[in-house]
């Protein structure tokens, strides 16, 4: 018996290192180091308040506000043309230490702090019926023809935490069909579970918890009766916390893509159903103490998308694309809880709330609706990036973009920014929903050795501006291509435009210089 | 076996005395020649010199299945791994960047740009039927081979207005291509070295030499490790999905 059983073991074993012959296993990745210097921003936080956990944190007006080394690994495995298994996995090392006291001395992880980042866990299955893809696990769904500055693309919330990146995808846990019925037509279904808010820049909070920042809402005089307030009885702090929605199936988000080509030129249709991956403000409580809580929420929205792309002949060969999403936002409005202003209100000990579609509701509901202001409006909105690329010879590409609608806006009609440092500065309305123009060009010398990329975004002045601000962010970069591989990179990434500016406030980050050194295996 | 018997027809041709075939004749030929295949399948390597006189290695794999779809596929080094280049047809061309997990419909005016700065353009890959732009008039004849001069057709527009063309008598493949501007001025010269019979109807290059004089005469090989003919592409692995794929 004993000796059948290691017969079938056997034979078990063969027929699995059968199996294992069939895996085509693919391995790589980088070795990357970052490293950049910080010129003139916002101290953050301020240099008498305590600094924050972990200090990476810290950003210093001038200091090093980068210091990483990242080891990358990206392993696939495909069986027999059938079944792709995906891993890409980031390894970062911070380089900042955080040492506040003596028992942190004794943690590596204090002593080099570090943090890992996935962009890829899934499972491909293909044919899974015929013509029927299957894609479940950690991924990005990429949708939408322009470069970087997408309104359709909406599945993966965005990483804007490094400026250099404009908004790089966070993966998230989905389930995608891509369904193949006739020649270049392909139809996508997306399924997220759970909703992945987008990372912040460091410099985000200023926008919710610096005191001379006045309330976002949209309603002239109700704002006005909210700063008059804030300069009468200026709050000693401001507290922001984020109401993140609940896993549940309501919550989950849906997306479908229809892509085939017409005439030559790609096409395809889009819809999407979730939420905006930015925060907007919610609510504000005034407590007892005088402190502000304030809370921000994640709008709900719908998305049509429609996105063209192709090449023109009678140009030359000229590649041009055009995407449009039209908006359909959950409308948002601003909850103020104010013991003074409305005795109604509860003014001392815990307030119990509830968030329902789009409103912050206190329990039971003292809110009279003079003090419920709308930050975002239901009135659907559009997005839409056009632009042409051109190769003008070997040695220099041109890549233009009209934007209407910068990656971090959302909303339809005006609102007053809330970017001065003084709440009795005159308010200054511009349209939620800007226009940019986006240049960028790389010229490559050196039979390609060293690649000069420049690129650069200009906000447009809205119409009938009376008094429009110069802003823009210039983005110069020198890449050495060293030998097979390996890269060094010098670069800058300057913010220009004065404070109540769209790339001047300090919210949106400082100037940086950088060094980067590559090696992708 | 039509393929077969159209080349073995035209073999008989030029062995009939007195019979003088025509530019277009062995243009089409050729044409034929290096697409006497349903699909194949290329293992190669570029090598692209550096004025140190190193060269930088490129690992590719390509796919293709006539008329004119091909599918190229990096290998390594890293920095390229996994990145793909689909050219379903002249005008219609994608490329696939794993780092940023998007298939980008790319405007035909990057067939001039370099490819992985080497001294072969998009063009030179793209091309894989000279008659289609090409007006041939036989220039000389011996008894190795015959010299073409290629004029662009009217309402094409090529990267090189002017080809000259040394084709063996034997294989009726291109030993050398020599790329000229409007103004005569030589621009690229072309070496295919190292023809090796594949099976009865295929013949296949070793080596592919690329100067590009207006570098300087910086120049580019492509070594072919392997080819495989007629094994049964399907059409999907030369759609968009299939690129995204990465396989």
């Amino acid at each position: 018996m004993r000796h059948r059983s290691f017969v079938v073991l056997l034979m078990l074993g063969a027929s699995m290192s059968a199996r294992a012959d069939l895996v085509d296993f693919k391995f790589g990745g980088q070795i990357a180091s970052d490293i950049r210097y910080r010129l003139g921003g916002a101290t953050i936080p301020a240099a008498d308040a305590e600094a924050p956990f972990p200090s990476q944190q810290r950003l210093l007006g001038y200091g090093f506000s980068r210091n990483e080394n990242l080891i990358k690994a990206q392993l696939s495995m495909t069986i027999a043309d059938r079944v792709k298994a995906v891993a890409d996995v980031d390894f970062y090392w911070y380089g900042y230490s955080d040492v506040r006291d003596i028992d942190s001395l004794t943690l590596r992880e204090r002593v080099d702090p570090y943090r890992l980042d996935a962009d890829a866990a899934y499972i491909d299955i293909y044919h899974i019926l015929p013509k029927l893809d299957l894609r479940i696990g950690r991924q990005i769904v990429v949708w939408g023809a322009a470069d970087k500055f997408s309104p359709t693309n909406n599945l993966n919330s965005l990483d804007f935490s490094d400026p250099l990146l404009f908004g790089k995808s966070i993966a998230n846990q989905m389930i995608r069909f891509d369904w193949n019925p006739w020649r270049d037509l392909i139809i996508t279904a997306v399924w997220v579970p759970i909703f992945r808010p987008a990372q912040l820049p460091r410099t985000a909070p200023l926008a919710v918890t610096q005191i001379e920042r006045f309330a976002p809402v949209q309603d002239v005089s109700f704002q006005n009766q909210l700063r008059r307030f804030e300069i009468l009885l200026p709050p000693p702090g401001i507290r922001a916390t984020a109401l993140q929605p609940d896993p549940s199936i309501e919550n989950s988000q849906i997306g479908v893509r229809i892509a085939g080509r017409l005439l030559g030129q790609d096409l395809s249709l889009s819809y999407y159903r979730g939420r905006f991956g930015l925060p907007v403000p919610a609510a504000a409580i005034s407590q007892a103490d005088g402190t502000v809580d304030a809370y921000v929420m994640w709008p709900r929205m719908q998305v049509l998308g429609l996105d063209v792309a192709g090449s023109i002949k009678k140009l030359n060969g000229l590649g041009y694309w055009v995407e449009a999403g039209l908006f359909f936002p959950q409308e948002v409005t601003y909850a103020v809880y104010n013991w003074i202003d409305n005795p109604r209100a509860p003014a001392h000990g815990p307030i119990t709330y509830k968030y329902v579609d789009g409103q912050f509701q206190s329990t039971p509901g003292v809110l009279p609706e003079n003090q419920r202001g709308v930050v975002i409006p239901s009135t659907p909105f559009l997005k839409l990036t056009a632009g042409f690329d051109y190769s003008f010879n070997k040695y220099i590409y041109g890549n233009f973009q009209y934007v209407h609608g910068f990656i971090d806006e959302f909303g339809a009609g005006t609102t007053t920014f809330s970017r001065s440092t003084n709440l009795s500065d005159p308010a200054r309305r511009e349209s939620r929903i800007g226009e940019y123009l986006v240049l960028g060009t790389d010229v490559k010398v050196f039979n390609d050795a060293l690649l000069l990329r420049f690129f650069g975004a200009f906000k447009i002045p809205d119409i009938g501006d009376e008094d429009p601000k110069f802003t823009a962010v210039l983005f110069p970069q020198a890449v050495w291509s060293v030998w097979d591989a390996t890269e060094l990179t010098l670069g800058a990434f300057v913010f220009l435009g004065p404070r109540d500016s769209k790339f001047g406030d300090p919210v949106a980050g400082a100037s940086e210089i950088f060094a980067k050194a590559k090696f992708t295996y | 076996m039509n393929n077969r018997k159209w080349v073995a027809g035209c073999a008989m041709l030029w062995v009939v005395p007195g019979f003088a075939a025509t530019g277009p004749e062995i243009l089409q030929k050729t044409d034929h020649a290096m697409n006497a295949f349903k699909d194949g399948t290329f293992e190669s390597k570029l090598l692209v010199k550096q004025p140190s006189g190193e060269s930088r290695e490129y690992n590719f794999i390509t796919y293709q299945k006539s008329p004119d779809k091909r599918m190229v596929r990096f290998v390594s080094p890293g920095d390229v791994k996994g990145m793909g280049v689909l050219l379903e047809d002249k005008e219609t061309m994608y490329v696939y960047l794993p780092g940023f997990q998007k298939v980008r419909r790319m405007g035909t005016h990057v067939k001039n740009q370099s490819f992985m700065g080497s001294d072969i353009s998009f063009e030179d890959m793209s091309t894989l039927n000279f008659s289609d732009s090409y007006e041939a008039k036989l220039s000389s004849e011996d008894t190795i081979g015959f010299q073409l001069d290629l004029t662009a057709r009217a309402g094409k527009d090529p990267e090189f207005p002017h080809l000259k063309m040394w084709i063996d008598k034997t294989s009726f493949h291109p030993s050398k291509i020599e790329s000229y501007d409007a103004a005569g001025k030589k621009l690229k010269t072309q070496t295919r070295l190292d023809y090796k019979k594949v099976d009865a109807e295929h013949f296949t290059p070793g080596r592919i030499i690329y100067v590009d004089h207006r570098r300087n005469d910086h120049s580019s090989e492509i070594i072919f490790s392997s080819s495989k003919f007629d094994s049964g592409l399907s059409d999907e692995l030369f759609s968009v999905r299939s690129l995204m794929r990465g396989q």
